[in-house]
């Protein structure tokens, strides 16, 4: 049985490991809109495009 | 779909080479992080890490001081005050499958082989962000499970058990698969 810590985390005992669950704290940042899987093409267009004009830079 | 808001993640990215943070710093401004830390080796990103305890950690593998895998195995001490189930993405030119293996058995939890692009990138952060594993700790290793997927039909040794592998034996369906003559 998973005994829980002060901080947070879950631990499960083994005879040889524990299986350590923490605190998902990056759920904070995240927002579910739908099922489907597919990429927030936005944000990587918008890396792209700042990629490229970052590209300028490094020219010979 | 998984939407990340990437205002509300702080970033280290540890790399000697200047231009590959700066390259990495601007993808993640791209993303629309705001937070991005930076070092230029091992030792300095350690310092950094437990300075200001960033959500997702970014390091290059060969690195002056120490390296990626050891600052890896400096971060994943189970009693550090640190967070010591921080997220570390690995970047490195070298992609066989040895060095993976390697990254993975230090406690690395996504690799990422170079040149990168945003969406190789996005990828990963999405996947540590959205995808979260629990850790395993045994005598010889701390880190994130290394078993990504769980497969109920699974017939190989049980590595995990007692220390020693236990092969299960498939005879019965070997049997019913003998056809009689």
């Amino acid at each position: 049985m998973a005994k829980s810590r002060t901080d947070g985390t879950k631990v499960s005992t083994f005879a040889d490991h524990e299986v350590i669950v923490p605190r998902h704290t990056l759920c904070k940042a995240m927002t579910v809109t739908g099922r489907d899987t597919t990429l927030d093409l936005d944000a990587i267009a918008r890396a792209e495009t700042a990629l490229a004009a970052l590209s300028s830079e490094f020219a010979g | 779909m998984v939407r990340i808001d990437f205002n509300r993640l702080r970033f280290l990215v540890i790399d000697d080479n200047a231009h590959m943070r700066r390259i990495l710093r601007t993808l993640l401004h791209g993303f629309g992080t705001r937070e991005v830390y930076e070092a230029e080796d091992g030792a300095a990103g350690l310092e950094a890490f437990t300075h200001y305890s960033p959500d997702i950690v970014i390091t290059d593998w060969a690195m002056p001081i120490f390296d990626g895998l050891e600052l890896t195995r400096m971060i994943r001490q189970p009693n550090a005050n640190a967070n010591p189930y921080v997220p570390i993405i690995m970047l490195t030119g070298h992609s066989e499958k040895k060095r993976v293996v390697a990254a993975r058995d230090t406690g690395v939890t996504e690799f990422l082989a170079k040149p990168i692009s945003a969406k190789g990138l996005y990828q990963r952060i999405l996947n540590v962000v959205a995808n979260p594993r629990p850790f395993i700790k045994t005598r010889t290793y701390f880190g994130p499970d290394r078993r990504r997927n769980s497969n109920g039909g699974y017939l190989g040794p049980e590595r995990r058990k007692g220390g020693k592998a236990d092969v299960i034996r498939i005879q019965p369906l070997l049997a019913k698969a003998t056809v009689p003559v």
